[in-house]
């Protein structure tokens, strides 16, 4: 996986680690080159949307229960503002609302189909989730 | 079929090694399948060849991407500075390869050509009869011209250089087309030498070139035909691209504002970045809109009551008058200048350059003000003061281009009435009621050729432009240089929009200086290297953040917004214009119109019939009508859509519901809380350990909610048998 990591492609990337252990085959972290076409196939420009979605899902779904729960939730945040830090209280207020916004059915959770009516409508998701080779 | 089938695969959100084994299983399907029911010939064929087209299309995709323009460079940018300023510089390449495409349509069809009539050898019989040629005592009219047929079999000498006669009587029309020296600064005012090169409208012959034996190479026809078409070529691809954009960014976009914490937090990431440094300031970008965000929401603003929100619109109003005043000022002023240069009929190259000078530095200067005064506004989002700035910097260069076109073509359309008649003028001079009178009598001095002039005008603000920016450039570098500290920004909006001002000086100029595409497309390589330099260089990312899809797609509508403008301007032009008398190709007609009438006479006369019954007020009254009817419809499908979308939102929430209810009640079952009989109650009696997703059952989404910890989906499907039937059809379906 270090080898993967040194790429430029991932070297910044906060997920790298996340996306190494979603497209390995063996779940380690290493990936075949099977493995890696997959990964540059889900990145790339023709994918489709629905897909892009389900991978993101997958990788923002830290503990791996198929539910973007607050840990989750509280994780990517942190990773994606690192160094900087939130307080405990503006962390819970962020994972509060956006609870709020995209948990319809109330249950603390987002499953995949509340996160994917989300994010699909955004047109900034496709252009980011992108890596262009 | 083929083409379903692999879509189908493609959104199949499994590893590739599965893929690779349903397409196997789907190969051997097929040609069992065939062996069972011969095909016949035919549709075999038709098979074959649609699969085989198919495969040529997708290996010419690839081949154009391999080999895509500057890849590396925009790679290297996108990772350094995120993909807004990529895609800036995607625009710009997206306008170099446009360019250069209509480039060599031009160079093809009319700088060929007239290169080739140039350097034919001179003729002995230099005056024999052209196609265009009337006896002086004729009057210019369609029927008129309608007597002189091409001659049937002879061979057409081509015409020379020196033996160019006007069609109208000569008295009037000065032969402006001697060649002059070329003086020093006559680079940068594309005067001088340069007003009998290829360069102008001018200098394009009106003869028909007879290339080989009875083949006859009609310039004005050419000219005509080229411009017009190349219109409709970038009117059609850039309408196909606004199309295509506003479909991916911008669908539902109106509905759907309430979701901003959960759009930043999971689609602000731009994984193109590559860079340490970059992330590390994406990171910061990051945090920082999410602490704003947070801070607004919790703040709760209160709602404005109505004194401080008139006042808000007061203060913008009063703004926008402003702005609007000062335009009207500056159109003013230009119209002033360009008129005291026409006015002197000045020669002098540096007194010729004032003009373009002052354009350029108000175009360049100007919208930094803007983006000044629009801060002090109190516009709510970081995105309508974007659309504000845009929205005057664009109102800024067309009224300077207005100005500058509209000055021109007043000059052109006051021109002397009676050309047969020069001696006629000092007479009509005096009279009180022809305000251009005392210009006329100057302008029988000057070359008679307006289109080369404003052509010139088009070539020097380019130039102007061109020397402008690199000066600017070169300003950031050194202070970029000096001092570390003050490092600007590369700041998006700005660069689009004069680009956006060249492309539209480009379209403006295309009639009277046919070569404007070349000198373009010379211009964005230069400009794209030395941009290209000065960002990776002396600039960092800029600190507020930028919304690329949308901005793209507005930018996109306001390159087609000056694309129509320009296109009208022409159509206005070409119906009510004048030409001049001694240059160019439809030298000969009095006004352009009499050039389509030439053409409609000498080849049908059932166009004219069909075309002037077009133009009948009840023909145009019903198309009309026609249209505003479609567009009604478009916009109550649209809404009706958007109300279903509503509806069908309402829906999810309500099955999201039944689920969690649906998933606490089987809960209840598998603990055997639950007492009434119920058929598939001995289901629950067997809980299942969670099975680890295996690859290669095909026949589940082993992402989906349905195979979490607690509930097997064996147990699930006859309580719930829409969803997860639904997910067995689909993925057997394909097999």
């Amino acid at each position: 996986m270090d080898k993967l990591l040194s790429l430029p492609e991932l070297r910044a990337n906060p997920f790298g680690e996340r996306m190494c252990l979603i497209f390995s085959s063996t779940k380690d972290g290493d990936c075949t080159f099977e493995d890696f076409l997959d990964m540059m196939s889900v990145f790339s420009e023709a994918a489709p949307k629905s897909v892009k979605a389900e991978y993101a899902f997958r990788i923002f779904d830290f503990d791996g229960d198929d539910y973007l729960g607050r840990g989750d939730l509280e994780e990517t945040i942190t990773k994606l503002v690192s160094p900087q830090r939130f307080s405990s209280e503006d962390m819970e207020a962020l994972v509060n609302r956006v609870l709020e916004e995209a948990d319809l059915d109330d249950d603390g959770m987002l499953a995949f189909a509340e996160f994917e009516h989300v994010i699909s409508k955004s047109p900034d998701f496709a252009n980011s989730f992108r890596i262009r080779l | 079929m083929y083409k379903l089938e692999t879509e189908a695969l493609r959104d199949l959100v499994k590893p590739l090694r599965v893929k690779k084994e349903i397409r196997r299983r789907l190969t051997a399907r097929r040609s069992s399948h065939r062996d069972s029911q011969p095909i016949t010939r035919l549709r075999g064929l038709k098979y074959t060849i649609s699969m085989q087209w198919y495969k040529v299309k997708q290996s010419v995709q690839d081949t154009f991407h391999d080999y895509s323009l500057w890849h590396k460079e925009l790679k290297k940018i996108e990772g350094t500075f995120g993909t807004g300023v990529g895609s800036y510089f995607r625009f710009l390449r997206y306008l170099f390869l446009l360019n250069l495409a209509i480039a060599v349509l031009v160079c093809g069809f009319l700088l060929t050509p007239q290169l080739l009539l140039r350097t034919h050898p001179h003729q002995p019989s230099g005056t024999a009869a052209t196609p265009t040629t009337t006896p002086a005592t004729q009057a210019l009219t369609p029927a008129a011209l309608r007597v002189e047929d091409d001659p049937p079999s002879s061979n057409l000498p081509v015409v020379t250089w020196a033996s160019l006669t006007p069609a109208v009587s000569t008295s009037g029309c000065n032969n402006s087309l001697t060649s002059k020296e070329f003086g020093g600064l006559d680079w940068l005012t594309g005067a001088g030498w340069f007003d009998t090169t290829e360069l102008y409208y001018g200098t394009y012959s009106s003869r028909d070139m007879s290339l080989a034996a009875h083949q006859h190479y009609s310039m004005p026809k050419a000219y005509f035909l080229v411009i017009f078409v190349l219109f409709i070529v970038y009117l059609v691809v850039i309408l196909r691209r606004v199309v295509v954009l506003y479909k991916n960014n911008d669908i539902d976009i109106e509905h759907d504002m309430s979701a901003s914490f959960v759009r930043k937090v999971f689609s602000s990431w731009d994984f193109s970045i590559t860079e340490r440094k970059a992330a590390d300031i994406k990171h910061k970008n990051i945090y920082s809109e999410l602490k704003e965000i947070l801070q607004e929401y919790l703040s709760e603003e209160q709602e404005e009551d109505m004194f401080q929100r008139v006042k808000g619109w007061l203060v913008k109003m009063v703004f926008w008058v402003v702005v609007l005043a000062f335009l009207a000022l500056l159109g003013w002023a230009t119209y002033a200048m360009l008129d005291l240069d026409i006015l002197h009929n000045t020669k002098s190259s540096a007194r010729l350059l004032l003009y373009p000078l002052i354009v350029t530095c108000i175009i360049l200067v100007i919208p930094l003000v803007f983006t000044q005064v629009v801060r002090v506004e109190g516009y709510s989002t970081p995105r309508t003061r974007l659309y504000v700035t845009l929205v005057r910097t664009i109102l800024l260069e067309l009224t300077v281009l207005g100005v500058l076109v509209g000055t021109w073509y007043t000059q052109a359309v006051f021109a002397p009435e009676d050309p047969e008649k020069p001696e006629d003028l000092p007479v009509v001079s005096p009279s009180p009621s022809d305000p251009d009178g005392k210009l006329e009598t100057e302008r029988e001095e000057r070359d008679e050729c307006w289109e080369t002039s404003l052509g010139q005008e088009f070539y020097r603000l380019l130039i102007m432009d061109f020397i402008i920016g690199l000066v600017m450039h070169l300003g950031t570098f050194v202070i970029s240089l000096i001092s570390q500290k003050t490092a600007m920004e590369f700041n998006i909006g700005r660069y689009t929009v004069h680009l956006i001002y060249n492309q539209t000086l480009l379209w403006a100029g295309l009639f009277f200086c046919p070569l404007t595409p070349l000198i373009v497309v010379i211009k964005i390589i230069i400009m794209f290297y030395i941009q290209k330099f000065i960002l990776l260089h002396c600039l960092n990312p800029d600190d507020s953040p930028w919304r690329a899809a949308q901005a793209e797609t507005v930018y996109l509508v306001l390159t087609l917004v000056s694309l129509i403008l320009s296109f009208f301007g022409y159509l206005f032009i070409l119906l009510k214009g004048k030409t001049s008398c001694g240059c160019g190709p439809f030298q000969g007609y009095k006004n352009y119109v009499d050039f389509f009438w030439d053409i409609v006479d000498r080849d049908q006369e059932t166009i004219l019939t069909i075309v002037s019954w077009l133009f009948k007020p009840g023909v145009v009254a019903g198309l009309l009508m026609i249209l505003v009817i479609l567009v009604y419809c478009a916009k109550s499908t649209a809404e009706g859509r958007a109300e279903m979308i509503k509806v069908l939102r309402h829906q999810l929430e309500l099955e999201l519901r039944d689920r969690a209810f649906l998933l606490k009640l089987t809960e209840r079952v598998r603990q055997g809380n639950y007492r009434p009989g119920r058929p598939d109650s001995h289901y629950a009696a067997s809980p299942r350990p969670q099975t680890p997703r295996e690859p290669h059952d095909l026949t589940q989404r082993s992402s989906f909610v349905f195979s979490d910890s607690k509930v097997h989906p064996a147990d699930y499907s006859p309580a719930v048998p829409r969803f997860s039937d639904y997910q067995d059809e689909s993925a057997k379906s394909l097999i």
